[in-house]
């Protein structure tokens, strides 16, 4: 399939590459098929949006942040996730331009059932994010 | 706007396949059920307004962010990097192009 993307000009990747959004993403709910791309060899891919050039999320797994998320089993579930390993967690990350710091959004992290290549976002109220974050080394 | 009033144990349907409960009325909080198919997503509507607005930041950024965020962090190719690789469709083109020539410039 032939992806327009305005960052990264036109790409040529296979059907079986999409990344299935069931739900949409809030703010983007008419755009359900995205893919995945490495940038270099480094922590960060760029989430782009299969049928809109301009929508690409860079994400990172949260292990990159110093994070874990406890992921409850509800949202498991909603993925059909049947083994643990299956389940796949990405958090978006943009760009402070003035602080030239990373602004991780944490209240929103994307859950991915690799399997079957379903995923959605998961909207935590800000309150709740120490019951489902952990720091790790 | 439809305004109806309902009494605790009281729905309301929407459609054919949703249907909104009145499970509870407490001093100034309402506690509802909400029966719908798994397709349709529910939110709070603050918590939605606040995803919308992060979501719609993030779309804002560019490669030339993504050059200054990657210089911000170490290369790591741990477990969860590997993992997250088995769904990626492909790679950006160029972008190790760049990598190797910061390398170059490195050694």
């Amino acid at each position: 399939m032939r992806i327009d993307t305005i960052r990264f000009g036109p790409l040529e990747l296979g059907e079986e590459t999409a990344i299935q959004f069931p739900w949409g993403i809030p703010g983007f709910e008419n755009l359900k098929r995205y893919v995945l791309l490495e940038h270099g060899n480094g922590p960060f891919q760029w989430l782009q949006a299969v049928d809109d050039p301009r929508v690409a999320f860079v994400v990172c797994p949260p292990e990159v942040l110093g994070i874990k998320y406890k992921v409850p089993r509800d949202n498991i579930a909603q993925l059909e996730v049947e083994h643990p390993d299956d389940l796949l967690v990405l958090t978006i990350v943009s760009f402070d331009r003035e602080k030239k710091t990373p602004r991780p959004h944490l209240t929103g992290p994307l859950l991915f059932n690799s399997i079957t290549r379903i995923a959605a976002q998961w909207s935590i109220d800000s309150r709740d994010l120490p019951k489902y974050i952990e720091s790790v080394e | 706007m439809l305004v109806l009033t309902r009494k605790a144990g009281e729905s309301v349907r929407i459609g054919d396949d949703v249907e909104v409960i009145i499970t509870a009325i407490e001093q100034n909080k309402v506690k509802i059920g909400i029966r719908s198919p798994r397709h349709i997503p529910i939110y709070r509507e603050e918590l939605y307004q606040k995803i919308l607005q992060e979501n719609r930041h993030a779309v804002g950024m560019d490669t030339g962010d993504m050059d200054l965020l990657v210089d911000l962090f170490p290369k790591k190719t741990d477990a969860a990097v590997r993992k997250r690789s088995s769904l990626a469709g492909g790679k950006v083109p160029g972008s190790e192009k760049s990598e190797t020539a910061q390398q170059d410039s490195l050694g």
